[in-house]
């Protein structure tokens, strides 16, 4: 008999300003200085609203949150043979936390919609206040038998688990503090305008089992089974059964081998097995009413707080499936000098859930379905070695490379909104789709003559005026429409991966680690629509490519006239001029440190003593354009295209050197 | 050691706790929907039918990206009546030209699912109380007249669905909307109708308005005289004048006191009191409160993104030349909308306070009333002539026989007479529901497309009679598996 528990709490305190990426500053008027003749601090009118420069405006905005986690555990274990142990575990995470942000009025700006429809006013102070509390228990009984007998060892489980989850997210906004720094609490507040609740549930029930099987160390087997119950599902589709397999062969340990001098180890290994994944809202099978009062809808109506439907149900909804296959190769040779892997894999995904568009006509532009089966095929080598090995000098090196090719196998009579357009079968979901530009029109006359030859007189939509790009008739019918929408590149590299080295001379340790990626394309936003070059706000500041757009004394310039509906935008196709190709090889990571000799040390009662000058993120080389060519937008649910744009305001990641001394005394 | 015990009793504690509060095991059929209700079970009784009623009479006023604002914007700017402002994307670029984009949109695709979301909410109240019996209904009657208000706000988004969807004009088109009449409970797709079936659902959804709904309850609430008026301009729509005018010779003539012109054009828009819900112009129009929160969008679309075209501007301020007198178009009907709002963009008649979403005016029954006798006999009727001039007399308009904002004599002719009654409707109801766009459109499909009226007259850029209605959103066609098809010239 055994029991034991464990206890954790952990407090976290996080303060920001309301400057979160580059944005925030960067496309403030830079001609502006921070106080005017009269010690205000400037502004700039915009559409809507007057925002303050950055250094008055948004770094003096104040939030803060507080986040508490309290987690525990308690178990008990009793052996009933000698082989054969019961235990049963309850684990809880109780989780809470505050949100306080407030926004003096000289902070930011209000947008005037606000104002109007909350009876707020423009100078008002304002305060959100978030909350939320979550708590998940998960319950899990168990069977253990463990049990060797001459050559052959046996390990199983079998258990049963209750897993629970329950989170209730409160937002509210507040308004019209008499004073920005002591009369901040709600209390102080003239309105309170904006009221947001969230409650998110799980419930999972499971049944499983694993046994894995070992014979002398050389054949290796491992089985499990578990059946899931899921309340994200429908009465009828709610249990999913996961099954895997997986065996081994050490043949290093096979008699044929054991003295080998060359080989000394050799492995085989294949697994396959099919997870599930039930990653919705829950109860998105049934229809539900709601009340909701938002920026958009509302379900009151003559200040009666009606009740209303809202999405579209989907009761056929079940668990995605993911079915993975592995075969892989391990190898050592000349006393492990040089070893490596080579991996094969294949997953595919059936029934991903995604929330994807569906016919209007049910009340809803988008919907959470079992939309479409992708799959994900490739190989991972990694190659290692122990390259020099003597008493001063070591020198070890690993290489890996990896590729994926990533399809959609099947759309189930679904459909898959991508960028540009749709996504279809045979397609790769990071493809990034659009027009390619055959030039930039000079003349009016060049863009009459395309539109007389079109068949309705329109040959591109947003073919306005000269310095617009002309898109290419892929299909020769002197239209641009959808059938004039090409592959312009894929997110996911052809080929990536790392070299890990690590040196030894003497005293003197040197890592470092390099990372590289090939033929990853991107869209790279300051080039493209939607505020990049177009005139969506036209009072942003523009970054330097706005240079390099047509003008008629710029004829010869490569991006069309800044405010070209041309460049495309997020939701309106792109084009070849704004992909962007993102390869790059960065320097990770590289340290050098030096051991200073123990006798040097003796005398002054260390034990030991290291130097350390580290760095990360040192150098990168790459023809990109933006900050970094990792940037990525944050991708927002059911937004595929997210994935494909870098906005270049995140803030790219850091270069940092680091100086480290060790002593141990 | 002590801590420990502590500890232990602590987690101890907490165990016992949740164990008793938060279920820690248990059948998942034992968990509950929290903050929602049970679609199936929701409506109960008198009240919740009520509530639910309230829902679906708010899904008229959703707003934000392709909403009402827009399924109202997009036929304006159609007709180039409305032009897109610093916030326009290609999308609204392509309605101007006369060539909208059927992928990618925001507006249209949005608009579309808005709208059969009223749908829906509606089906659900429609299947829900008829399962009732009057018994669980305290107010005698209240169950036939809830299930009747529904029906009004089925009918009115359908309509608004057909008419920007479906070739509305033309009653013999297969190319109608799919009528949808129970509740979603899967994202199941159904085939389009024809022109006639939809408007046979539409048809008779209002005879159950006119039969049952209340006489008056508000006038942001469906009334039978809602339906009779709304039925008056379908009839219009599909061409049956002589039935078109008798519904709202009807509506004009019998209508409760409750609904007759308003004394002045400006008190209908006046959104600086609470007596704008009171106009009674207004048959039924939605009511949005200011302080309610989700009121804010018009601001976006109507006042960020519309301006008022020089054209619609030039409109008011010509004349037609009635024999040897110049009768001016309107006084200040739409000028009163230039007044400079945020950032020199102009106010249209939505403001961003308390407003009303007008679905219908009795002045715009004067002027179905003016065409459609007209039309029905084929000459200039004393009924039709005196309905239009009440509108123009209303806007200020005198009978001197001079030059100026006059009425039209009866020397006019029909043609003249049809032309008139096209432009007062675009100024009189200039800056609504884009009706101005419909009737360019009924009137080129009347003497045939392409002969006597047409839209190019007005508009250059729309020549083509297949993009008079809107595409629907490839993504439609699509994710209903081609079950759903493209409108004509968009494939």
């Amino acid at each position: 008999m055994k029991i034991g528990t464990n206890a954790n709490y952990n407090h976290t305190i996080n303060k920001r300003s309301g400057l979160t990426n580059l944005a925030d500053a960067g496309l403030f008027r830079p001609d502006l200085n921070r106080f005017d003749e009269q010690g205000n601090p400037t502004s700039d009118p915009a559409t809507y609203g007057e925002p303050r420069n950055p250094a008055e405006g948004a770094s003096k905005i104040r939030d803060k949150t507080i986040a508490r986690a309290f987690s525990g555990n308690i178990y008990g274990e009793y052996k009933l043979l000698e082989s054969l142990k019961i235990r049963t575990e309850l684990s809880i995470i109780s989780r809470t936390s505050d949100q306080n942000r407030f926004i003096p009025n000289w902070s930011g700006f209000l947008y005037t919609s606000d104002i109007d429809g909350y009876n707020l006013e423009p100078d008002d102070h304002l305060k959100y206040v978030s909350n939320s509390s979550s708590i998940n228990t998960t319950f899990t009984n168990t069977l253990n038998y463990s049990k060797t007998f001459n050559n052959h060892t046996i390990n199983a489980v079998a258990g049963l688990s209750w897993d629970r989850a329950r989170a209730v997210i409160n937002g509210q906004r507040y308004a019209g503090f008499p004073d920005p720094y002591k009369l901040t609490d709600i209390n102080s507040a003239r309105e309170q305008y904006v009221k947001t609740s969230t409650i998110n549930k799980n419930a999972l029930n499971s049944l499983f089992s694993r046994i894995n099987y070992n014979f002398k160390d050389r054949y290796l087997v491992t089985l499990t089974g578990r059946r899931d119950g899921s309340i994200k599902f429908g009465p009828n589709n709610r249990y999913g059964f996961f099954p895997s397999a997986a065996a081994a062969w050490n043949m290093h340990n096979e008699f044929f081998l054991e003295n080998n001098e060359l080989i000394s180890q050799l492995k085989i290994r294949a697994s396959y097995g099919i997870t599930g994944n039930d990653n919705l809202a829950a109860f998105s099978f049934h229809p539900l009413f709601t009340t909701f009062n938002n920026f958009s809808a509302t379900s009151i109506y003559d200040g009666i707080n009606g009740i209303a439907v809202t999405g579209v149900p989907n009761p056929s909804i079940q668990w995605e499936e993911t079915q993975q296959l592995d075969i892989g190769l391990e190898f050592g040779i000349f006393n492990s000098r040089l070893n490596g892997e080579i991996v094969y894999y294949e997953k595919n995904t059936s029934g991903i859930i995604l929330f994807v568009p569906t016919a209007g006509q049910n009340g809803a532009t988008n919907y959470t379905n079992n939309t479409a089966d992708v799959s994900n095929k490739g190989w991972e080598l990694t190659l290692g070695g122990e390259i020099i090995r003597n008493n001063d000098f070591n020198w070890n090196t690993s290489f890996n490379i990896s590729t994926n090719k990533n399809l959609i196998e099947s759309l189930n009579g679904g459909t898959l909104f991508g960028n540009g357009g749709y996504l279809f079968e045979g397609m790769s979901p990071g493809v990034i789709r659009g027009f390619k530009v055959v030039s930039i029109a000079q003349t009016q006359d060049e863009i009459d003559a395309l539109n007389t030859s079109a068949p309705g007189g329109v040959y591109q939509n947003a073919l306005l005026a000269p310095g617009d790009y002309i898109y290419k008739d892929i299909n020769g019918d002197n239209l641009i429409n959808d059938e004039d929408i090409v592959d312009l590149g894929n997110i996911n590299p052809d080929f990536f991966g790392g070299w890990n080295n690590s040196l030894t001379y003497k005293n003197i340790d040197l890592t470092f680690n390099f990372q590289f990626a090939n033929g990853n394309k991107k869209v790279f936003g300051p080039i493209a629509g939607n505020g990049g070059l177009d005139l969506a706000r036209p009072n942003q500041n523009k970054e330097r490519f706005v240079l390099d757009t047509w003008t008629p004394s710029n004829p010869d310039a490569p991006y069309a006239r800044f405010g070209s509906k041309t460049h495309g935008t997020s939701i309106n196709g792109h084009n070849d001029r704004s992909t962007i190709d993102a390869s790059y090889i960065r320097l990770r990571s590289a340290s050098l440190s030096y051991r200073i000799p123990k006798n040097l040390l003796k005398g002054i009662g260390l034990n030991s003593a290291r130097l350390t000058l580290s760095g990360n993120n040192i150098f990168t080389i790459t023809d990109y354009p933006g900050l970094d060519p990792e940037g990525v937008n944050q991708q927002r649910a059911g937004f595929l295209f997210d994935r494909q744009y870098d906005s270049n305001r995140a803030y790219p990641i850091t270069r940092n050197f680091t100086i480290a001394i060790d002593l141990s005394f | 050691m002590k801590t420990n015990i502590y500890i232990y009793i602590g987690l101890f504690s907490l165990a016992v706790t949740c164990l008793s509060s938060c279920q820690l095991i248990g059948d998942l059929d034992d968990e509950t929907i929290e903050f929602s209700l049970d679609a199936e079970t929701a409506i109960t009784d008198e009240d919740s039918a009520n509530l639910a009623l309230a829902g679906a009479y708010a899904g008229l006023t959703s707003q934000g990206n392709g909403s009402i604002d827009h399924y109202a914007a997009i036929p304006s700017s159609l007709a180039g009546g409305v032009q897109q402002g610093i916030f326009a994307n290609l999308e609204e670029a392509t309605y101007a030209i006369n060539n909208p984009q059927k992928t990618d949109t925001q507006s249209n695709r949005n608009s579309y699912a808005t709208l059969y979301q009223v749908i829906n909410k509606a089906n659900w109240i429609i299947e829900k109380v008829e399962e009732l019996s009057d018994a669980d209904f305290e107010v005698p009657g209240r169950r036939t007249e809830i299930i009747a208000e529904a029906k009004g706000i089925r009918a009115t988004a359908h309509f608004y669905l057909l008419r920007l969807w479906g070739q509305f004009y033309d009653i013999n088109s297969a190319y109608g909307i799919t009528v949808r009449t129970s509740p979603v409970r899967s994202a199941d797709v159904f085939p389009r109708n024809t022109v006639a079936e939809t408007y046979a659902a539409i048809i008779a959804d209002l005879d159950a308005v006119i039969a049952s709904a209340p006489d008056f309850r508000q006038r942001y609430y469906v009334n039978k005289t809602f339906g009779k008026g709304l039925k008056a301009r379908v009839l219009l729509y599909q061409g049956d004048y002589a039935g078109a005018a008798a519904l709202a010779r009807d509506v004009i003539d019998n209508s409760p006191s409750n609904f007759s012109l308003s004394t002045t054009y400006a008190s209908i828009f006046d959104s600086t009191s609470d007596a704008l819900y009171n106009n009674t112009d207004i048959i039924f129009g939605s009511r949005i409160d200011a302080s309610a929160g989700a009121s804010t969008s018009f601001f976006y679309t109507w006042q960020f993104n519309y301006n008022i075209t020089p054209k619609s501007a030039a409109l008011a301020a010509e004349s037609t030349t009635i024999g040897s007198q110049k009768i001016l178009h309107d006084s200040n009907r739409i000028a009163s909308q230039q007044s400079p709002g945020y950032y020199g963009i102009n106010n249209l008649k939505w403001e961003n306070n308390n407003t009303t979403i007008n679905h219908l005016r009795i002045s715009e029954l004067y002027l179905i009333l003016a065409e459609a006798s007209a039309r029905a006999s084929g000459t200039v009727t004393t009924e039709a002539l005196d309905a239009l001039n009440s509108i123009r007399i209303r806007a200020g308009a005198t009978t001197t026989g001079g030059d100026g904002f006059e009425t039209y004599p009866t020397t006019i002719t029909y043609a003249e007479f049809l032309e008139a009654v096209r432009i007062e409707k675009y100024i009189e109801l200039f800056g609504e529901l884009g009706e101005e766009w419909f009737d360019m459109v009924r009137y080129d499909y009347a003497d045939g497309f392409g002969s006597g009226f047409q839209v190019s007259d007005i508009k250059e850029a729309a020549t083509d009679p297949n993009k008079f209605i809107l595409p629907i959103d490839e993504l439609n066609i699509q994710a209903s598996n081609n079950i759903v098809i493209q409108n004509p010239g968009y494939n």
